[in-house]
């Protein structure tokens, strides 16, 4: 870099000044207080910033007012041209606040800007402002301050190059060894590598009882085969005495048994050999015995069975005649119950047609004369006959109906008429009371009264005469019909039940009239002309009455009766009214002197009541008219009655002939006809009745009697005796008896059948009894033959010596199998020659030896097993031991613990040696390029008389080593030769630090301090390096620049 | 020829300790230690249910070092068990169980045959179902645990027989023939003595050497360390009636080991890490569900999260959450499907250009190039171990722990150590520093390493935590 312009703005005592730099050296010179300082602030202050207010020796704030500031034009390396505007920003604003364009011009023409970092970088080659201040822009009091290399830049840098920082190197050793320390130090207690090897030592003794496992293993697998092989040995020894022992432990128990053998066998010896005798012979022979008499007594008994049955059969023979006749009873007792019930049914039947014939001959008889059974058959009771029968009872009934219309319209008639005649009664008493009392009031008037009374009497003669008249009017016409209904009795008996009634309705009336009548205080004899009239009506009627109730008696008398009574009574009447005549007669004669004076008034009254009298005729004849009216009505309803009668009468004739021709009771009623042909329909039912239980008879008859010929037949064949009659109950019982003694007889047939048959049997019995019986004989004398034994007793002892021998060899074989089973020959032999040998006491003695030895034996054998088992235990605990056994790997990882502790203590350890050797190669053989280059600089600068210096790492000593002296503190070199060394160091720190970008040096007047021949010397190193770079040197003193005008021939002197 | 079928199985290592593993809970020790057992019960299992005609098993069966009592007896019950189904077995002993090892007394089941020392033995397989005659086998045991002599010179074929031969040699091929102690022999030695089979066995890695004659290393049956990654189990050979193999592999374990690279790089912040490796987990989880797992986290990268694993102890309390989760798991006996976080390998650093570093004149460049050169010959390193490792020397175990280090890890350990150098002396910069002037600072450098200014202001950090197992 090259400084090529300073143009000041404003700088301290400074303005508006421009200095141009060159290349190589620059002198600046010029009085105290010329600028030249303040031109060397300026610079620094241009590359690194104005100083702040903090700063204010520093900051050099103009004194003239001026722009504090200015623009520094520079060159770079390559060539770019830097300008560098830098102004301070207002008064009061801080430092920072500069105004600051840095424009960079390269050659071939790129202008850029760029910031302070990058001015810094690029065009000072990162060095720093205290460093340029230290190192490039030095002034005397800086190259005097030692600290000044301290400064921590300075130092990392003399360090790194070996030069001052040594302290740092030092207390890095130091830490490593004490890191070291840590880990391992020789006999140390509490290092981890201590700890380590403790535990290692342990383990290794740990080790060392492990690695014996396996010696110990291998002793025990030794003991161990050991005591298997006298284990062996011994089992060997207990075997053989084992069985010596239980061969005399058996002897004892067998000896009892092999006593009984050897008797046994001896007995054997003893006995005679037998071949050949028969197997199970004794038994044999006896069964064989006992077979043939149980044989022999089973014939016997056989046979006499068998003739008992022989004889029982001849005993008794059958019925030749029952055993024919046999089915044919069977038959008829079969047949016998259907007979009875036959019988049984003819009874019954024959009673039914007795009470149907009574019934039948009720109903004849009720059917009327001279009817039998044909004519009841003949009777056919048509639809034709019925029609007949009900037309005539129509008639007979429409008959009836109109008559009865009639004699209710007459009855109604009669009292009518009965009221009219009441009504003329009433007007005529009330006519005689006024009369009455006419004549009473009215006694003076009699001479005329007897006229009047005559007149009345006539008028009231009169009207007796009329009502007499009336009277035979109404008796004329009820005598006609009378006379006229007698011919038939039904008609009759209707006509007297007419008649009941009418009597009934007239006595009725004739009470009730004068009841009646003297109510309306009738005269008396009116009431009783009244009464008269009523009691002949009534009379009439009673005989009427008479007269139709006595049926059969001629009626043609009737009327003269009546007519007789009529007279009578009109003859009592007119002795009645004769009677009366004189009493009227005798009151008028009475009243005629008091009647004179009363005449007047009596006649006036008379008038009035005579008035009153012509008033009452008057109703009286109203009355009377109409009493002859009802009388007329009464005769023309008679005579319809009588038209009607005759009617009847034709009818009844019809009805007769009709009857007649069916020969019908005569006087049967058309009404009564349907009860009739009822009861004929009845017979003919009943008819045919009979002669169904008729035709029923005869045949169960034909049956009875062939069961009765058939079992008669039986009778006669059976017995004979009776060929002819036999009652009934005999045959039957004899039926019964018969049928009773053949089955008897069937079932003594069945019994014989049975008879022969076991006799059949037994004969075949007997024969095979008799067969077994031989065989049986035969088979005991070969049994015999065989044996060898002449009789039954010989062959009985052969046997049982037999038996004897047999029973001997198998108890020698059992006491042989008890005895000797498992053992086989040869110790069977052993076994015998003991028992031969030895008595009981001897074998009982060896075999308590014997059995001693054996206990001897197990305890050994005992022993030793425990021993093998313990073994075997040791053998299992090793086993274990050594599966759980981790030392050997623990071990280990305690080594690779130590391995890595070591690792690290050797990385530490070696880190610090290498440091120290490199230490100790910088110390005594190698310095520092920058302290070799300030050597040769301070040799130059002080012509040879110091050789070089030299700095001690760590504790920051420089020193000098004179040419003659040998190494000297700095500290007591003159003051010069101190700057003289200082200056050395500081120029070969400027060119060893900025080798790539030389930095401009700017010296402020160091050489005030140096005599002639050292400036000149100093000058001309100053020549030396301005070769390579920009220097600026500042002074006031003329021989300086001078001296540096002669020495350094390219410098420019510039005056301030 | 008749067409058969073996299986061939090495280095049961039985009840062998597991390598790396520091602070196990007792079920997660328990199901551990069991693991060489299930496997061998799962080699029993294969055996009958691929219906081999016999089974072959070339050395180290156990460690007898460790004469593990356990080891011994399980084995005997599993030949008990193959006697059992008529399977032959042919073994021999090997390095870690050679013939003068204390050995349980006990005799071999019928049906099981044991090549001694000195000559290679010979016996004739024959076939399960009708005791055909299949292949003759030979092998050789160690009598002692070294042997320098190349023992498979002996073999050689039994004359006259036209059967397949089977070799069983416990022993490392192509190794150094100078210096190596198990049977060293070469390739060429073993195709030139005309076997059909080599069964080998010693290296735990799993390879077919060759083709014909098979020369094949089957590997453990059940991994036991970091170092034994990877599906492990046993080969089922199929042969025909030309005589070629076929190999089928089957897996037995129960345990699973892996590594597993984390890449911090990108990675923000402790969270995003964190939920980096519990997703890790998590798809180990995933992919070996019935399996139980042990990882190792390699964290590599470089990354600003390097500090918190390297300076807060990020990764020790993460991995100490991680075991404890599974812990649990583990005490509920859920074994299928756990992750066993074996550790934490920090690989990681700062985001520094270290050749740049290297290169440059400064005190870290001097120490790096100091370290450098040391680690670059033996001599160096052990200068600088035994320099800086002085006060271990002291302990009889640490000595003894030492001396068994490999070259390899010293050297993981001097480049742990210069990245924790890296660290710690560009952290004790910026621990002076204040200020957010830094952090600016800081990532500029990162993003432009050009600058002079960042060698200055941010030296090269990184160094390994002490996560070194």
């Amino acid at each position: 870099m090259k400084i090529e312009q300073l143009q000041i703005s404003g700088f301290g005592r400074l303005q508006q000044r421009e200095i141009e730099l060159k290349e190589g050296v620059t002198v600046l010179y010029g009085r105290n207080e010329a600028g030249k300082s303040t031109t060397l602030q300026f610079i620094r202050a241009m590359l690194f910033g104005i100083p702040g207010r903090a700063h204010p020796a520093e900051r050099y704030e103009p004194l003239q007012g001026s722009q504090h500031g200015g623009i520094l034009t520079a060159c770079d390396s390559t060539g770019a041209q830097w300008i560098i505007r830098r102004y301070a920003a207002g008064g009061e604003q801080q430092a920072r606040s500069e105004r600051l364009s840095i424009t960079v011009r390269h050659p071939d023409g790129r202008t850029e800007e760029a910031s302070q970092e990058e001015l810094e970088r690029r065009l000072l080659g990162g060095i720093s402002r205290s460093m340029f201040r230290q190192l490039f822009a030095v002034s005397l009091d800086e190259l005097q301050e030692l600290g000044a290399l301290q400064s921590e830049e300075m130092s990392s840098y003399l360090f790194h190059a070996g030069m001052g920082g040594g302290g740092d190197i030092m207390r890095a050793e130091r830490k490593l060894l004490q890191e070291a320390e840590k880990l391992y130090k020789p006999r140390g207690k509490v290092q981890e590598a201590a700890k380590i090897l403790q535990q290692i030592e342990k383990l290794e003794r740990d080790m060392a009882e492990s690695r014996a496992l396996l010696p110990r293993y291998n002793a025990n697998l030794a003991a161990l085969e050991l005591a298997e092989q006298k284990l062996a040995e011994l089992e060997l020894a207990r075997n053989s005495k084992g069985s010596r022992l239980k061969l005399l432990r058996k002897a004892a128990d067998i000896r009892e048994l092999w006593l009984k053998w050897r008797e046994a066998r001896f007995e054997l010896e003893s006995l005679p050999e037998i071949s050949d005798f028969p197997e199970n012979g004794t038994v044999r022979w006896q069964t064989l015995e006992a077979e043939i008499s149980s044989a022999a007594g089973a014939v016997e008994r056989l046979q006499r069975q068998r003739d008992e049955l022989a004889a029982e059969l001849a005993l008794h023979l059958p019925d030749e005649l029952l055993l024919a006749q046999g089915p044919v009873l069977d038959l008829l007792d079969r047949r016998r119950v259907s007979y009875e019930d036959r019988r049984a049914e003819r009874q019954r039947l024959e009673a039914d047609l007795a009470v149907h014939e009574a019934h039948l001959e009720r109903i004849l008889r009720s059917l009327g004369t001279g009817w039998s059974y044909p004519e009841l058959a003949a009777f056919a009771v048509t639809a034709a006959e019925r029609e007949a029968a009900r037309r005539f009872a129509a008639a007979f009934a429409g008959y009836d109906r109109r008559m009865e219309a009639r004699e209710a319209e007459r009855q109604s008639l009669r009292s009518r008429l009965a009221a009219a005649a009441a009504a003329l009664q009433a007007a005529e008493r009330s006519l005689a009371r006024e009369h009455a009392s006419g004549a009473a009031s009215f006694a003076g008037l009699a001479p005329r009264s007897p006229r009047e009374r005559l007149q009345l009497w006539d008028e009231l003669q009169q009207a007796a005469e009329r009502w007499r008249e009336a009277q035979l009017g109404t008796a004329g016409p009820l005598s006609g019909p009378e006379s006229a209904g007698r011919r038939s009795s039904g008609a009759e008996n209707r006509r007297a039940a007419r008649y009941r009634r009418w009597l009934a309705a007239g006595a009725a009336l004739t009470l009730l009239l004068p009841a009646a009548l003297q109510l309306s205080g009738a005269p008396p004899l009116s009431v009783w002309s009244a009464l008269g009239l009523l009691a002949a009506a009534d009379l009439a009627l009673w005989a009427g009455l008479r007269a139709a109730g006595r049926q059969g008696t001629p009626p043609e008398h009737g009327g003269g009766d009546r007519a007789a009574a009529a007279a009578e009574m009109l003859r009592l009447r007119g002795l009645l009214l004769s009677g009366a005549e004189p009493e009227s007669r005798g009151m008028d004669a009475g009243a005629l002197e008091a009647g004179m004076r009363e005449l007047r008034r009596l006649m006036e009254a008379w008038n009035a009541w005579q008035q009153r009298m012509d008033r009452l005729s008057g109703e009286c004849e109203a009355c009377r008219t109409e009493a002859e009216a009802l009388a007329g009505h009464e005769r023309a309803l008679a005579e319809e009655l009588e038209r009607a009668e005759a009617e009847f009468a034709e009818l009844d004739g019809r009805y007769t002939d009709w009857l007649r021709q069916r020969k019908l009771p005569e006087g049967l009623s058309p009404d009564g006809l349907p009860d009739l042909f009822a009861l004929v329909e009845q017979g003919n039912e009943l008819l045919r009745q009979r002669d169904k239980l008729t035709v029923r008879l005869g045949e169960l008859g034909a049956e009875c009697e062939a069961y009765e010929h058939e079992a008669l037949s039986l009778l006669q064949q059976a017995g004979g005796n009776s060929s002819g009659e036999v009652p009934l109950f005999t045959l039957l019982s004899w039926l019964e008896n018969r049928k009773r003694e053949w089955d008897v007889l069937r079932s003594e047939l069945l019994r014989r059948e049975g008879l022969s048959a076991r006799m059949a049997e037994m004969h075949e019995e007997l024969e095979e009894n008799r067969r077994q019986l031989e065989g049986l004989v035969h088979r005991s004398s070969a049994l015999l033959r065989e044996g060898g034994a002449g009789d039954g007793e010989d062959f009985l002892r052969r046997a049982s010596a037999v038996q004897r021998r047999t029973e001997l060899v198998r108890a020698i074989r059992q006491w042989e199998l008890a005895m000797f089973t498992g053992w086989e020959g040869s110790r069977a032999e052993q076994l015998q020659q003991l028992l031969e040998q030895h008595d009981a006491s001897s074998l009982e003695e060896e075999r308590s030896a014997a059995e001693n030895a054996a206990v001897n034996l197990e305890e050994e054998r005992n022993i030793l097993l425990e021993q093998r088992g313990k073994l075997l235990q040791e053998q299992e605990h090793l086993h274990e031991r050594c599966m759980g056994d981790t030392v050997s790997q623990q071990l280990e990882e305690q080594r690779s613990a130590l391995r890595q502790l070591a690792g690290q203590y050797a990385v530490t350890a070696l880190a610090a040696e290498l440091i120290g050797r490199t230490r100790r190669i910088y110390e005594q053989e190698k310095q520092p390029q920058v302290l070799q280059l300030a050597s040769a600089y301070f040799a130059k600068l002080t012509q040879g008389e110091y050789r070089r210096m030299v700095m001690t790492l760590g504790h920051k000593e420089l020193k000098a080593e004179h040419e003659a002296l040998g190494l000297l503190d700095s500290g007591l070199l003159s003051r010069g030769t101190q700057e003289q060394l200082y200056l050395a160091v500081r120029l070969a720190l400027a060119e060893t630090m900025s080798r790539q970008i030389r930095l401009p040096l700017m010296l402020d007047d160091l050489f005030v301090n140096f005599d002639e021949g050292r400036l000149s010397a100093a000058l001309a190193l100053i020549g030396e390096l301005s070769a390579t770079r920009q220097i600026v040197m500042m002074t006031c003193h003329r021989y300086v620049a001078d001296a540096a005008m002669r020495i350094i021939p390219s410098a420019s002197v510039i005056s301030v | 020829m008749i067409p058969f079928r073996f299986l061939h199985a090495a280095d049961l290592h039985l009840d062998s300790r597991f390598v790396g593993l520091a602070q196990l809970p007792q079920a997660v020790r328990s199901y551990l230690r069991e693991s060489t057992f299930a496997a061998l019960g799962r080699l029993v299992g294969v055996a009958v249910e691929e219906k081999v005609d016999f089974v072959v098993i070339s050395g180290d069966v156990y460690d007898v070092s460790d004469a593990s009592l356990q080891g011994q007896l399980r084995f005997q019950e599993a030949l008990r068990e193959l006697a059992g189904q008529g399977i032959q077995v042919y073994l021999i002993h090997g390095n870690h169980d050679p013939l003068d090892g204390p050995r349980l007394n006990m005799e071999l089941p019928a049906g099981v045959t044991l090549f001694g020392a000195g000559e290679p033995g010979q016996a004739v397989a024959c076939r399960r179902s009708d005791g055909t005659e299949l292949a003759v086998i030979s092998g050789i045991s160690y009598p002692t645990a070294k042997v320098t002599e190349n023992t498979a010179l002996r073999f050689s074929r039994k004359p006259g027989s036209s059967l397949f031969h089977i070799a069983l040699l416990h022993g490392n091929v192509d190794g150094d023939l100078q210096h190596e102690t198990y049977s060293p022999c070469t390739r060429k030695d073993l195709i030139g003595r005309g076997f059909d089979y080599w069964a080998l066995g010693h290296i735990h890695k799993r390879s077919i050497l060759h083709e014909r004659p098979a020369i094949v290393y089957p590997g453990n049956i059940q991994g036991r360390s970091v170092k034994e990654t990877g599906p492990k189990g046993c080969y089922i050979v199929d042969v025909n009636e030309e005589g070629h193999t076929a190999l089928r592999f089957r897996e037995l374990d129960t345990v699973r080991w892996q590594v597993k690279e984390i890449p911090i790089d990108g990675l923000a912040d402790e969270a995003e890490w964190t939920n980096a490796v519990e997703r890790a987990v998590e798809e180990i989880r995933d992919e070996l569900p019935q399996l139980m797992s042990v990882v190792r986290f390699r964290l590599t990268g470089r990354g600003n999260v390097h500090r918190l694993l390297s300076e807060k102890g990020a990764a020790a309390d993460l991995l100490t959450e991680l075991q404890r989760r599974e812990a649990v798991r583990a005490g509920q006996q859920r074994y299928a499907g756990l992750v066993w976080t074996e550790g934490f390998s920090v690989e990681t650093g700062l985001p520094v250009d270290r050749e740049r570093l290297v290169q440059e004149d400064s005190f870290l460049g001097e120490l790096l190039r100091l370290s450098g050169r040391s680690g670059q010959t033996q001599d160096g390193l052990e200068d600088l171990l035994s320099a800086a490792l002085k006060p271990l020397m002291e302990n009889r175990e640490l000595r003894r722990l030492l001396t068994a280090i490999d070259g390899d890890d010293k050297r993981d350990w001097l480049r742990s150590a210069e990245e924790l150098g890296i660290t710690l002396l560009s952290g004790a910069e910026e621990a002076a520093r204040t200020g957010s002037r830094h952090q600016v600072h800081g990532e500029e450098a990162a993003e432009d390493p050009g600058m002079p200014d960042t060698l200055i202001g941010n030296s090269a950090d990184t160094g390994s935590g002490a996560e070194e197992w």
